[in-house]
């Protein structure tokens, strides 16, 4: 038997349990509440026949004491009235009366103990030793006795007894009544059941009777320490449930109820089987009928599990087996119709399931190969989205695309800048460091693969090395020395441009379909479409920063221009300031004016206006300088310019002292007289205008190694040692130079330009004991000799 | 009247002579403030640019030896400011009207006449 029949047959049977489990508990529970509902109504049955034996006990020791007492009171009038209390007078009264009552005894004694008369006789039997007489000696009135053993039957006894007054009250005798406990058992309702076991027990604890144990009769069982005596005892009736009595060896239930006149308590009790029997009875019969309906359903359960175990076992395992992605095995042997059908079903299913499988198997893998493509060009593009230099571009794109074909080998040859019939690597991968070096740049034809590639703009792929080889045998050494089999050449296309070519080489032979093929054209196109926004960008980037230092320039300048226009305004303003001035004096207050007064007008009119002129004439030399106009070189005479250059001064500063020294070997020079002649005026002005009247102008001339020297020199105050490298910049101007600079004009500005303009050096310096000196060295020789210094 | 312009100085004392007041020149601000240190003036027109010393040293050290003496500054470039700058009584831009500088002076020499602002 197979391990799925047992396992099969388990389970059944747990159900089974299932089923027959509560069920039970329910007959059990009900049986339980049976038990107990029985229970309570017989111990109350019990009870109450208890009450009834009470009352009758009690009944019965009223009678008894009733009785007692008319005998006493008879016997007492019988000796009152002089009959003797013995056995002769009295014998037959006592027999009568103790076969009327049905008690043992009935007799008197004397105060001593000693028997007078007796329904027994005895006559002078003594007693006196026994409790019951020593009580009533003591004083009592009347006494119960508790169990005796009767001193001449031997038989547990109990005896009532009182005293015999005379009329006048003296007790004269005692009445003693005894009788058997079994005479009470005869007073016992007929009807109680036989297993009945009716207990009595006297005031003392003492048990008289026991039905039950009829060998136990002897009044030596004491029971006084039993708790349920006691209670009843103590007047209450006590009901008994399932538990064992000093006198019971078994279980029982009943009820102890006391019997008030006497003292004594009357038990009834019955064997607890008694209830419980008949309903264990019932309840071992429906176990019975349920274990056997259990046993019945289970041989019924392992008929069938055993006659389909084998068949299931079969398909589970063919399940199992389908599960596991294998063939079922074993199936086909079974005869029943039914499940031979299943086993057809699930042979097809199997087989179903194991193409779909196979189907799914090659979707998964071309899925991953896929999503692997995928993901190494979303790399690729990733990388790529920002702006980065062409190197990591080709890069980026080589080590994807080489990942994403599994390919051996990748380069980008990309067109050389400052070669265009070139392809030179630019990245790589797989290449020996050798052999990288070895093919490292192509020229651009179409005996190489790249080159054709590039040129036609065409990808071209060869399935193995032979091939490629025999379509271009001149560039067979270079696919030598890589020493790879299958390849291809995609050319970056990107805007209609060609800028290079992608290389990619698999060191075996392949067969590219078209998805390899779409991706590595995907791949070029990446690589083209982020190199072009590369060039795009730094060519931009380049042009933008030329534009940049461009309008810097543009900036710069046009500020110099505005502050160049601001002295320039300035400049022109005071002159015309003297000749707007004297014009209106003269053409409205000409009458009011002395001759003499209209010569000076008319005089510093024309002063300011030679001032205007040269200031024009400076603005011209200095827009000609800006133009980059080369100056005129003609010969010329120094000693000429100098006069020309000191009666201009004169004109406007009649009275100024001008020492001039030439000492110049010559006087003839080839140069522009028009910027040396400015240069010189501006310099003499300048020196005129910062330097007090009274000192001299000094204008020097001598020949140096380095050509010809001008030297002009004041005693003015001169400038600051930090303004003097700046007097010459034209549109200077800082906060604490501004003012003294902006006094100076423009005229130094158009000195250095001039100076410059015939390549010549100009500068300033301060001078000993005061004054300022400019002096300019042009690169010239003198063409004659002239006379030496003199002073003007 | 303090300018550095032999031109200018003369045009503009033949200007206020003629218009009938008494005017000295000088040629920068030291040689005008030994001038107002010899001599009580009622008004001194003053340049800015100036060699030795210019209009500006020159109004600082002025005011603070006389606080009663107006001061007017003529300038071609930024007398307005340098009036504000300086706290000076009255500006006026160069090239100027000469009968406006006339009507300016009479209204600070004479309170009667309206003071034109120019």
């Amino acid at each position: 038997m197979s391990h799925g029949q047992w396992r099969l047959r388990t389970r059944l049977a747990l159900a089974l349990l299932a089923v027959f489990i509560p069920i039970f508990i329910l007959v059990a529970l009900g049986h339980l509440e049976n038990l107990n509902e029985r229970r309570q109504t017989k111990v109350e049955a019990l009870a109450s026949i208890d009450k009834t034996v009470a009352a009758s006990m009690e009944g019965f020791a009223v009678d008894l004491e009733t009785f007692s007492q008319s005998a006493a009171i008879t016997l007492g009038q019988a000796s009152d009235r002089g009959t003797a209390l013995n056995q002769d007078n009295f014998g037959g009264f006592f027999t009568t009366l103790a076969q009327t009552y049905n008690v043992r005894t009935i007799f008197i004694t004397d105060l001593d103990g000693r028997v007078l008369a007796g329904s027994t006789g005895n006559v002078g039997f003594d007693i006196s030793s026994r409790p019951y007489f020593l009580a009533l000696k003591g004083g009592a009135d009347t006494v119960w006795s508790g169990a005796l053993a009767g001193q001449l039957s031997g038989q547990t006894t109990l005896a009532y007894g009182r005293d015999v007054r005379a009329g006048d009250g003296t007790v004269i005798a005692y009445l003693f009544v005894a009788f058997y406990p079994p005479q009470i058992a005869n007073r016992l309702p007929e009807d109680l059941p036989a297993d009945t076991n009716v207990t009595l027990i006297d005031n003392n604890g003492v048990m008289l009777l026991s039905t039950a144990n009829p060998d136990a009769d002897t009044p030596t069982v004491d029971v006084s320490g039993y708790d349920v005596y006691r209670r009843a005892a103590a007047g209450e009736s006590v009901l008994l449930k399932d538990e064992p009595t000093p006198f019971d060896s078994d279980e029982r239930y009943g009820a102890f109820e006391p019997v008030l006149e006497t003292g004594w308590v009357i038990g009834l009790t019955r064997p607890a089987s008694a209830i419980e029997g008949p309903l264990e009875a019932r309840f071992l019969r429906d176990v019975t009928i349920l274990g056997i309906a259990l046993l019945a359903g289970l041989g019924a359960m392992v008929f069938l599990a055993s006659k389909l175990s084998k068949p299931l076992s079969a398909l589970a395992s063919s399940a199992e087996a389908i599960g596991r992605g294998e063939s079922p095995t074993g199936l086909g042997q079974s005869a029943d119709p039914d499940v031979r059908r299943l086993e057809l079903a699930m042979t097809r299913m199997a087989d179903t399931i194991a193409e779909r499988e196979e189907t799914l198997r090659e979707q998964k893998l071309a899925a991953e190969r896929l999503a692997n493509h995928l993901a190494r060009l979303h790399a690729a593009r990733n990388a790529l989205s920002t702006l980065i230099p062409p190197e990591r571009i080709c890069e980026v794109v080589v080590g994807e695309a080489v990942k994403a074909l599994d390919a051996s080998n990748g380069a980008v040859l990309l067109q050389d800048e400052t070669r265009p019939d070139r392809l030179t690597q630019v990245a790589q991968v797989g290449y020996g460091r050798e052999i990288a070096d070895q093919v490292k740049g192509a020229d651009i034809t179409p005996l190489t693969p790249s080159g054709d590639a590039f040129l036609n703009a065409k990808a071209v792929f060869f399935e193995n090395a032979a091939e490629q080889i025999a379509q271009y045998p001149a560039d067979a050494w270079r696919k030598r020395a890589t020493g790879t089999d299958a390849a291809a050449f995609l050319p970056l296309v990107a805007e209609d441009k060609t800028l290079g070519v992608l290389v990619m080489a698999f060191d075996h032979p392949r067969q590219f379909e078209n998805g390899d093929k779409q991706l590595m054209s995907a791949f070029a196109g990446q690589a083209a479409q982020a190199l072009h926004r590369s060039q795009l960008y730094y060519a931009e980037q380049a042009s933008r920063q030329e534009l940049e230092a461009v309008n810097a320039t543009l900036a710069r300048s046009n500020q110099a221009k505005d502050e160049f226009l601001g002295i320039i305004a300035h400049e022109l303003r005071t002159p015309l300031t003297t000749i707007f001035g004297a014009t209106r004096l003269l053409n409205d207050s000409r009458k009011n004016l002395q001759p003499a007064d209209q010569a000076e007008l008319m005089k510093s009119m024309e002063v300011e206006a030679s001032r205007l002129n040269q200031l024009v004439e400076n603005l011209l030399l200095l827009a000609r300088a800006e133009m980059g106009r080369e100056p005129t070189l003609l010969p010329m005479m120094i000693s000429r310019l100098i006069d020309r250059i000191v009666a201009n001064l004169r004109s406007s500063y009649p009275t100024r002292q001008v020492i001039v020294e030439n000492r110049l070997s010559g006087d003839i020079i080839e140069s522009d007289e028009t910027s040396i002649g400015q240069t010189l005026y501006n310099l003499m002005t300048n020196a005129a205008k910062y330097s007090p009247d009274d000192t001299p102008i000094e204008l020097g001339a001598w020949e140096t190694a380095d050509g010809i020297r001008f030297c002009v020199s004041d005693r003015g105050q001169g400038v600051s040692p930090e303004e003097l490298p700046l007097i010459f910049e034209s549109f200077y101007r800082s906060d604490g130079a501004v003012r003294k600079a902006q006094g100076k004009g423009i005229g130094l500005a158009v000195c250095r330009r001039l100076v410059e303009g015939l390549n010549g050096h100009i500068e300033a310096r301060l001078r000993e004991g005061g004054g300022l000196e400019v002096s300019f060295t042009l690169p010239v020789t003198l063409i004659t000799k002239d006379e030496p210094a003199r002073e003007l | 009247m303090v300018d550095d312009d032999p031109s200018l100085l003369t045009m503009i004392r033949i200007l206020l002579i003629t218009s009938g007041f008494g005017v000295e020149t000088a040629r920068n601000g030291a040689d005008a403030l030994e001038k107002t240190r010899a001599t009580g003036f009622d008004l001194v027109l003053l340049d800015l640019e100036m060699p030795v010393m210019d209009g500006r040293e020159f109004f600082r050290m002025f005011r603070a030896e006389n606080q009663s003496t107006p001061v007017l500054i003529l300038s071609a470039h930024g007398a307005f400011e340098a009036r504000e700058e300086l706290r000076a009584e009255g500006a006026m831009a160069k090239p100027f009207d000469p009968f406006a500088l006339v009507r300016e002076v009479e209204a600070w020499l004479n309170p009667d006449v309206e003071r034109a602002t120019v």
